[in-house]
This record gives structure tokens, C-alpha cells and sequence, in this order.
């Protein structure tokens, strides 16, 4: 059976690993399992590396804020970090049920939720499904590979810039995945059954001696091991001269967009050989450069209508109903700069690095380096809520500037119910702003604080003078340690951080 | 620079003067745009490359409100010498503007700001006209190339690394939509040993127009690419 099995996951790009206790998802555990017959591994089994935090007593009356403890980790502890296993995008689906990640070694790993029949608490005998259940690995691919590009002399790499799922229609779940300059659709599909007792051939798959079949049979179906295959259905390629960093499915859920920094196309999911544009900021010439695209998104409802952010801190939100090249926007989103913060780097830290609409549609949410904003769309002069992250790193810019980190993109996310936004910042910390309440707090995504049950601990940053005891200074921060990356399940409250090279899911007490 | 694990309080917070601050931001920026492909093969981000020119331009204008530059030819093409031995930026020969340079006096001199893709990979797929007027290609000459780089550099090191544009060009837009057998790293390397960029013959008449040009060194280089031609076009 081995050689089969190697020939379907060349075919497919089928990588699914087994379950071993202990083991991780680490590129060398990986390459050495792909002999093996995969099957979905079972709730709680993923060995000593793991804590769960078990199902808790409802936890009302704290005026709908959130209490985060920690749920799971996913990842190796080792210190010395594999380049290829840095995570690069973490992407819930439309239950939360998948959670995929992508890599910078071109790997998609998608995590399902298990979950616990139980029995309801006020009518046994009733059973529910429990959804506070575990995520554990559903199915790992090579999505992307590097490429060489001959004219320029030129390595692409392989790392996911991005991962968005399609809303399903079938037993199947797509998936769209791109690195810097191809996406890809792939199709991620179960088979739970297989058809035994065929004519011609035994269930090896050795061919029967025909004199030795004497009767036909019906082939019956019956179960087998759960088999997740990922297989590509689609490659977009050669329509970005520049490097995607976006793409967003359409509510209509037949196109999507595709961005990289000077220009946005349009797709058909069905259509890989053409593209329309529509965004195009290239000028004639290029020594007249001055901004670029940095994120785009579709609207979540009204599926003519994008955004598309800037390097000079500028939104704009597009109708395509209204040209078929959209570079003339419907609103401009821009709020005047704050002359008493004036510095050398304004510009670098107004560049934003995300955008995110509500789920309601109504708002959108804007990553800078300093701080987040909250707009309505119907206002164009100014965001209605701004927060800040990391206010203390402001005195730092030059310093940031000269190692680089400046320029690093990090990605926000609303909750559910649009009412918290979250980000990453740096030593590992993440920020959650609560719209309604006004509150914000740090929290930390660290394997020290894995007690199960425990709410996490809010984390304070000092930027001078006298130290408090549980503080951390903003000169011992860690910035090779940020969180760029991370996502809100689309109706609970857990996160998914990715951490460098792990994963952390963290969950409400409640 | 700066990738260690912990940071300290940088020295440059100390130093708490304007013109120090900018001379050192000035000094880290062009350290930046300087392309160092043999850390990575990949093509630098643009998003970065934008940021970092804006910043140095942003720079510049100040500097020109306070009044410390003579009027600069503002549709910069020249590439700023970078003097290895001060961090002055002069301007180039071709508009040949005396400033005064004390050694020890903390005025400023900047030159006209490069074209952004001197330092940025080249962008050459694409399906747009080009307009290869002269006044597009960036002037550079190896003088300039020995000055803005350091002098440990050797000059193949240089054109390796730099990838100029002739970018935009028509043909590259047919070369890139068909489906070309890709060449060999090899292939493309010992087709022309000056350089690891083909040309195209529309961007080598310009070429040959252009005031200076360092590819223009001897007959077997038109050779050379005229065969890279030949192989790109299947010919």
C-alpha cells in the first residue's frame, strides 16, 4: 500500500500527517510521514505538548467583557526556529469550524474543531453537539513552491502572504492560498467510505484472473478511516507584476480580488487564464512613485464594493458598478495628521497595514503601526474610534527604523459581534480594544502561562521611569518575538495568534 | 544592523540635536536602498523601498525650506554620490552645482533624490508602451557607481546586483504571457558574462544613445546580446 499512497500524495499535494503522540508539525516530522496512511487524528491526543482548557461554568455578569484563558498551542518548543515554519497567515472559515494556516516553506496546515456530543443540561436523553470543542490537524499541504524567475534573476518565495476560504456549498471546502505572485484553489475534501467487493480487481487492487470470476458482485460501500485530501483546482498566475498582498473573496462568492502594491484584479473563480484590473496606481513613470497599495478587501455584503488601503495612511472605497476601472474611488478615507506628533517617520507609521470590515458591513477597521482605527463608512473625514497599541514606541522610531521593524505589518481582527478589535505587537503581546466599554488590555501568547482554567494575566508595558513590579520595560522588549498574525473565530470569542512559529488558541472562561 | 534579540537604548536617542538626527537617518537610508542581494535572492519590498525614498525626500524639502541647498533639478534622474569617506551626499557631474563642504561644518548637502528603481529590482514584466526617451534612463556612470557603493565592491559585483530599467519594454510583456522553456541560470550567465540582464535591441539603441552607458564596453557585448535575444525570442 505504501506505493500507492506516495503516488496519490504526489498527485493530489495530499500531505495529511497521523497522529503520534507527542509529535509536532514541524517540517521534519512532516516529510517523514507521508508513507503512512493518514487519517484525522482524535480529539485529545495530541500528546504532552498540549493543555486544554476543559468546558467551565458560565461566567455571567461581567458586562459582556471577555476573559481570555488560555486553550491550546500548536507548535514545536524548540528554540531554535525554522525558518520554513514561521507561520504567515492564520485564516478561520465561516463556522470557525477550519482554521488554516499558511507558512513561510509554502505549507497550508488546516485545523479542524472537534466536537462532544453531550447531553443537553436540562433534558438528558437530549443530545447537543458541544462546540467547545479542540482544534486539531485536519489536513497539511505544500500549497506553494519556490520559483525561480529567470528574467530578473530572481527568487519567488514560497510563503503564504494569504489564505481566505470560500463559503461552501458542498461537502467540499475551498480554499483560495497565494504567495507573492500565483493563488492557487484548493479543494479539501473527506472520504469516509470506499466501495469494496469490485469485479475485476480485489481489494489490494490486484487485478483478479478472469477464469476465477465466476458471479458478479455489487460493490458495496463501507467505512474506512477518514481520509482528508487537498488537491489544487485552480492556479491564477502570471497577472501580478508585483507582490500580492491581499486577496478577498466577493460576497457574491463567484469572484475575488487580487492585490499587490500598485495594482488590483478581479477574477472568476472558474477563469484562470484572464483577469480584469481594476485598481491600477502605477504611474508612466516610475521615479514618480509615492504610494502603493498595501490591502484590499470586498465588502462582506454589497459585493460591488472594495477598499483598498495605502502607504500614506489613505483608504479608498471603490464601486465597481460605477467604471470598470476603479481608480477614481467613491471615498477617501484620510484623516489629517496630528502636526504635534510631526517626526521624520510620520509617513512610515501612517502606512497601513491592514484593513478589515465589520462583519455588519457598516465599519472597517485600520492597522498603522502605532494604532488602530475604527471608520464608518459614511464619514470619510476622520475614524470615529482610534486606539493605541504601542504608544510607548514612539520615542522609539529611529531605532526602529534603523533594525527594520518599522516596517512590519501587522494584521487586526474584529470579534463577532463587531464590538472588540484585536492586534499583535511585539515580545509576544497581544492588544484587545472593547468599542463599547472604552477598556484595552495586553495579554501575552507564551508557553508560561498554560495553566488551563486561568484567566490570562494583563501584561503592562512601562516606558520610563520607575518600574512597577509585574511590568516589563520597553528596552527588554523582544522584537524578533511580534505577532503579525492572527484571527477571530467568526461567532465565538477565540483567537488564533500565530506566534513566529506556534500557534496559540485562546478562548473566553465562559 | 540591530538584529540582535534584546535592545539596549540606542545611541542615537542620545544624540538629541535636529541635523544629527537627520544626518543619521540619512545615513541609514541610503544604507537601506542599497540592495544587498547576496543576503537575499528575492526581489526587495517595494512598499519599503517607497517608504524609505520618502522619507530621504521629505528630508530634502526640509532642508530646502531652511535654505541650506542651492535649487536642485527636481526630475531626478542623477543618482546621489555618496561620498565613502564623509556623509555628505554631493550632487553629480551633470549639473555641476558647487556647495560648499566644510568638513567640520554641520550644514547639509543633498543631492537630487534617485529614481526609485536604481535601487529596486527590475520591474520589466509588464504590457505597457514604452516611451524609451534618453531623459528615462537613469544616467549612471561607473564613477558614480564606484562612489555610491563601497570601494570593497568590485564592479561585477555592482552590475550583478543592479538590475536597470529598461524596464516596461514590449517585448519582455510577449516573452512573459507566452510560454517560454525557461532558460538555465547557466544558460542565461554565460550568455553574457557582463551581466546577468538581457536587453532587448529597442532598449540597446538607447543605450548606445545614452551619454554613458557601462555596458557599452566593447563590440562582443552587443554580440552577447543579440544572442540573448535570439534565446528569449525562440528564434
Amino acid at each position: 500500500m505504501n506505493g500507492s499512497t506516495q503516488r496519490l500524495a504526489r498527485d493530489t499535494g495530499m500531505i495529511s500527517p497521523t497522529k503520534e503522540k507527542g509529535s509536532t508539525f514541524g517540517s521534519k516530522q512532516l516529510h517523514k510521514i507521508q508513507s503512512m496512511l493518514h487519517h484525522r487524528p482524535r480529539a485529545g491526543s495530541w500528546g504532552s505538548k498540549e493543555k486544554t482548557d476543559k468546558h467551565l461554568q458560565n461566567n455571567h455578569g461581567n458586562g459582556g467583557e471577555i476573559q481570555w484563558c488560555f486553550s491550546q498551542v500548536k507548535g514545536t518548543i524548540e528554540e531554535d526556529i525554522t525558518e520554513a515554519d514561521i507561520i504567515s497567515c492564520v485564516e478561520f472559515n465561516h463556522n470557525g469550524e477550519l482554521l488554516a494556516t499558511g507558512d513561510k516553506g509554502g505549507r497550508v496546515v488546516i485545523f479542524q474543531r472537534d466536537g462532544k456530543v453531550e447531553d443537553q443540561p436540562h433534558s438528558p436523553g437530549n443530545k447537543s453537539f458541544h462546540t467547545h470543542g479542540e482544534y486539531n490537524v485536519y489536513s497539511t499541504f505544500q500549497s506553494h513552491e519556490p520559483e525561480f524567475d529567470y528574467l530578473k534573476s530572481l527568487e519567488i518565495e514560497e510563503k503564504i502572504n494569504k489564505i481566505r476560504w470560500l463559503q461552501r456549498s458542498n461537502p467540499a471546502n475551498f480554499l483560495l492560498s497565494t504567495n507573492d505572485k500565483t493563488i492557487k484553489l484548493w479543494k479539501v475534501t473527506e472520504r469516509d467510505k470506499r466501495a469494496e467487493g469490485y469485479n475485476l480487481k480485489d481489494d489490494s487492487g490486484i487485478l483478479r484472473d478472469p477464469t476465477s470470476i465466476t458471479s458478479l458482485r455489487i460493490p458495496l460501500l463501507k467505512p474506512m478511516e477518514l481520509l482528508v485530501e487537498a488537491s489544487p483546482r485552480r492556479i491564477f498566475a502570471n497577472a501580478h507584476t508585483y507582490h500580492i498582498n491581499s486577496i478577498s473573496v466577493n460576497s457574491d462568492q463567484e469572484t475575488y480580488l487580487s492585490a499587490d502594491d500598485l495594482r488590483i484584479n478581479l477574477w472568476h473563480l472558474e477563469v484562470t487564464n484572464q483577469s480584469f484590473n481594476i485598481v491600477d496606481i502605477k504611474p508612466a513613470n516610475m521615479e514618480e512613485l509615492t504610494e502603493v497599495i498595501t490591502a484590499a478587501e470586498f465588502h462582506p455584503t454589497e459585493c460591488n464594493l472594495f477598499v483598498y488601503s495605502s502607504s500614506k495612511g489613505t483608504i479608498r472605497l471603490c464601486d465597481m458598478r460605477e467604471r470598470a476601472l476603479c481608480d477614481k474611488h467613491a471615498k477617501l478615507f484620510e484623516e489629517p495628521e496630528d502636526p504635534t506628533n510631526r517626526s521624520f517617520f510620520s509617513e512610515i507609521i501612517s502606512s497601513i497595514s491592514d484593513v478589515k470590515f465589520s462583519h455588519n458591513g457598516r465599519y472597517m477597521v485600520t492597522r498603522d503601526y502605532l494604532s488602530v482605527k475604527v471608520w464608518d463608512l459614511q464619514m470619510d473625514s476622520k475614524p470615529i474610534e482610534t486606539f493605541q497599541v504601542h504608544e510607548y514606541l514612539r520615542s522609539k522610531l529611529c531605532s526602529l527604523y534603523e533594525n527594520d521593524c518599522i516596517f512590519d505589518k501587522f494584521e487586526c481582527a474584529w470579534s463577532g459581534n463587531d464590538r472588540h478589535i484585536m492586534t499583535g505587537s511585539y515580545n509576544n503581546f497581544f492588544r484587545m480594544f472593547d468599542r463599547e466599554s472604552k477598556k484595552d488590555v495586553t495579554l501575552e501568547a507564551s508557553r508560561e502561562n498554560v495553566k488551563p482554567k486561568t484567566v490570562l494575566k494583563p501584561r503592562k508595558v512601562c516606558s520610563g521611569g520607575k518600574r512597577k513590579k509585574e511590568e516589563i520595560s520597553v528596552d527588554c522588549l523582544d522584537f524578533n518575538r511580534k505577532i503579525l498574525h492572527s484571527a477571530w473565530h467568526p461567532q465565538e470569542n477565540i483567537l488564533a495568534v500565530a506566534a513566529t512559529n506556534n500557534l496559540y488558541l485562546f478562548a473566553s472562561k465562559d | 544592523m540591530g538584529q540582535g534579540i534584546k535592545r539596549k537604548l540606542d545611541v542615537y536617542e542620545t544624540e538629541k540635536t535636529p541635523q544629527n538626527q537627520r544626518q543619521s537617518i540619512v545615513d541609514i537610508s541610503v544604507c537601506k536602498l542599497q540592495v544587498n542581494k547576496s543576503v537575499k535572492k528575492v526581489e526587495p519590498s517595494l512598499l519599503r523601498s517607497v517608504l524609505i525614498l520618502n522619507t530621504l525626500k521629505h528630508i530634502e524639502s526640509e532642508l530646502r525650506k531652511e535654505g541650506h541647498c542651492a535649487p536642485t533639478n527636481t526630475t531626478a534622474m542623477d543618482i546621489p554620490e555618496v561620498n565613502p569617506n564623509s556623509t555628505v551626499i554631493d550632487f553629480l557631474p551633470d549639473q555641476p552645482i558647487q556647495v560648499s563642504n566644510d568638513s567640520n561644518s554641520a550644514t547639509e548637502q543633498f543631492g537630487p533624490l534617485p529614481s526609485i528603481d536604481t535601487f529596486v529590482g527590475n520591474r520589466s514584466v509588464s504590457s505597457e508602451k514604452i516611451t524609451m526617451e534618453t531623459s528615462s534612463f537613469p544616467v549612471i556612470t561607473e564613477s558614480s557607481l564606484t562612489t555610491i557603493y563601497p570601494t570593497t565592491l568590485r564592479i561585477d559585483d555592482i552590475f550583478n546586483d543592479l538590475e536597470f530599467n529598461i524596464a516596461d519594454y514590449d517585448i519582455f510583456s510577449s516573452v512573459g504571457n507566452n510560454k517560454l522553456t525557461p532558460l538555465s541560470a547557466d544558460e542565461v550567465l554565460h550568455s553574457c558574462p557582463n551581466s546577468s540582464s538581457p536587453f532587448g535591441s529597442d532598449s540597446f539603441a538607447t543605450l548606445s544613445n545614452a551619454s554613458l552607458s557601462p555596458f557599452c564596453k566593447s563590440e562582443s557585448a552587443f554580440e552577447d546580446l543579440d544572442n540573448i535575444m535570439q534565446i528569449l525570442v525562440g528564434s
